[in-house]
């Protein structure tokens, strides 16, 4: 039941006079009564303020449980979040050392060496290919003076065949000449048979000369022929072809390290951000220290709540007529309602400075929930 | 590919001229006749006026390094293009040569 006198204690207006109430001591002379109206006001504003006491602990109570859940579900998720992240780091880490190793024959090979390898293998095929280059045309050089050579005997052996024709023509005459001469001439008979055999096993050692420096000439031409085909395989082409593939690995190794460095400072930055989650994480664990001073603060409110009923009861069991007891100002209770923006709370706050009590327990889910105003926004900010 | 020739007191200067391939092998080898007569112990060829050398060219060359060389003279090759330059270098012949711009 609210008061007969209304003050307006929360304004700048000035108070007006009042009566005694029924039932304050017949006592009491009459120049008391503006004192009296005085003390019945300080009484009421004492019992709204007690009650105001019990409705903001009850508040801090649900503010300080609606920070401390929120707080610890977004420490969960942040502690799930730090967990991905590292997960995240270690498969950056994986990427880096598979980007950096190739695998060859079973082993693990670095990029950069493997492709160095493939260099030393191109100037290694180039330095066989200027080799077999360089001993091929000294083959070539050496056959010709082979066949240079085999000419050369030829020409000897047709001299040699000359000289023997002649050889011939010496035995025959010989022989004439010995027949012509009869038996003085028998002895030169004999030695001109021994030069004919001897001549014509010239001659056939000479046939068989010819035939091998026929085998041989040929032989030489087959090789040079051979010579000439490797020769003139051109593999110039296949040395200037080291320029692009030189350019290809430039551009691979290139390319290798561009992507080493960027997941390098991929897995920098996803350390950097496992470490501020931590931040995050400890930084949210002082919420506690906030629990503990709204507990403070709720536990100072109590004392004066109780103190506020102490003082009511003892004044009212000395002057049971000077106040109704649990009568507040109506006017004051308005204007304290009027400054709250939140439905909820002001609902909440109506129900228990009318001393009444709604009987449910609130907590931070549920006025969360229940914040929204009736537009639909969330009415926390 | 042609050739000229100039015999100095420091050695024989040669100057190819064309595509120097292995159907050149009769005439580089009068070359190589020269390099082994001339006195001097620097020898140049003048690569200025070649414009394809094949790989047997290339083994020419180093044919007649191994013989100056083998007479304690230097061959030098001198003026080539910059895509024989390139061939050169590729081959590794610029650390046997000497090769002037």
């Amino acid at each position: 039941m609210l008061g007969q006198t209304r003050l307006n204690i929360l304004s700048d207006e000035p108070s007006p006079a009042t009566s005694l109430p029924a039932g304050a001591p017949a006592s009491e002379p009459a120049h008391h009564g503006p004192a009296l109206d005085l003390v019945r006001n300080w009484l009421n504003l004492s019992e709204l303020e007690r009650r105001t006491f019990a409705a903001l602990t009850r508040e801090l109570t649900i503010s300080s449980d609606l920070v401390e859940s929120s707080t610890m579900d977004l420490s969960e998720r942040f502690q799930a979040l730090a967990v991905l992240a590292q997960a995240q780091m270690g498969r950056v880490e994986a990427v880096i050392s598979i980007a950096n190793t190739i695998e060859v024959a079973g082993e693990a090979q670095r990029v950069d060496l493997a492709m160095r390898s493939v260099e030393d293998i191109l100037r290694k095929i180039i330095e066989t290919i200027l080799s077999v280059s360089k001993h091929a045309m000294r083959m070539v050089y050496a056959l010709e003076n082979v066949k240079r050579d085999v000419d050369a005997a030829e020409l000897c052996v047709g001299e040699i065949e000359k000289i023997n024709t002649q050889t011939r023509y010496l035995a025959l005459n010989a022989a004439i000449e010995a027949a012509r001469s009869g038996s003085a001439g028998a002895a030169f008979q004999v030695i001109a048979g021994e030069i004919k055999e001897l001549s014509c096993a010239t001659e056939e050692i000479s046939r068989q000369v010819r035939t091998r420096i026929a085998s041989v000439t040929q032989g030489v031409r087959n090789g040079h022929a051979v010579l000439q085909e490797i020769a003139t395989l051109d593999m110039s082409e296949h040395i200037m072809a080291k320029d692009r593939l030189d350019a290809l690995v430039t551009a691979l190794i290139e390319q290798n390290d561009a992507f080493g460095k960027l997941l390098g400072n991929t897995a920098e930055s996803s350390v950097e951000m496992s470490k501020t989650i931590d931040q995050l994480i400890t930084g949210m664990q002082f919420q506690d220290r906030t629990k503990q001073h709204l507990a403070q603060v709720t536990d100072t409110m109590g004392a004066l709540s109780e103190a506020n009923l102490s003082l009511q009861q003892a004044t009212w069991a000395q002057y049971p007529g000077l106040f109704e007891a649990g009568a507040i100002d109506q006017g004051w209770l308005e204007r304290l309602l009027d400054r709250q923006v939140l439905g909820t709370v002001k609902k909440r706050l109506l129900t228990r400075l009318l001393g009444q009590d709604d009987g449910q327990e609130e907590h931070a889910g549920s006025t969360l929930g229940e914040d929204a105003g009736e537009s639909g926004d969330i009415e926390l900010f | 590919m042609t050739f000229t020739q100039e015999i100095t007191a420091g050695g024989a200067i040669m100057a190819l001229q064309g595509a120097f391939t292995f159907k050149d092998h009769h005439s580089f080898r009068a070359l190589l006749d020269t390099l082994k007569t001339a006195s001097g112990p620097n020898h140049i060829l003048d690569l200025s006026g070649v414009d394809f050398l094949d790989s047997a060219a290339l083994g020419m060359l180093l044919v007649a390094d191994d013989e100056t060389r083998s007479r304690g003279c230097n061959l030098t090759l001198q003026r080539p293009s910059s895509q024989i330059a390139r061939l050169l270098e590729l081959a590794s012949m610029d650390t046997l040569f000497k090769i002037e711009q």
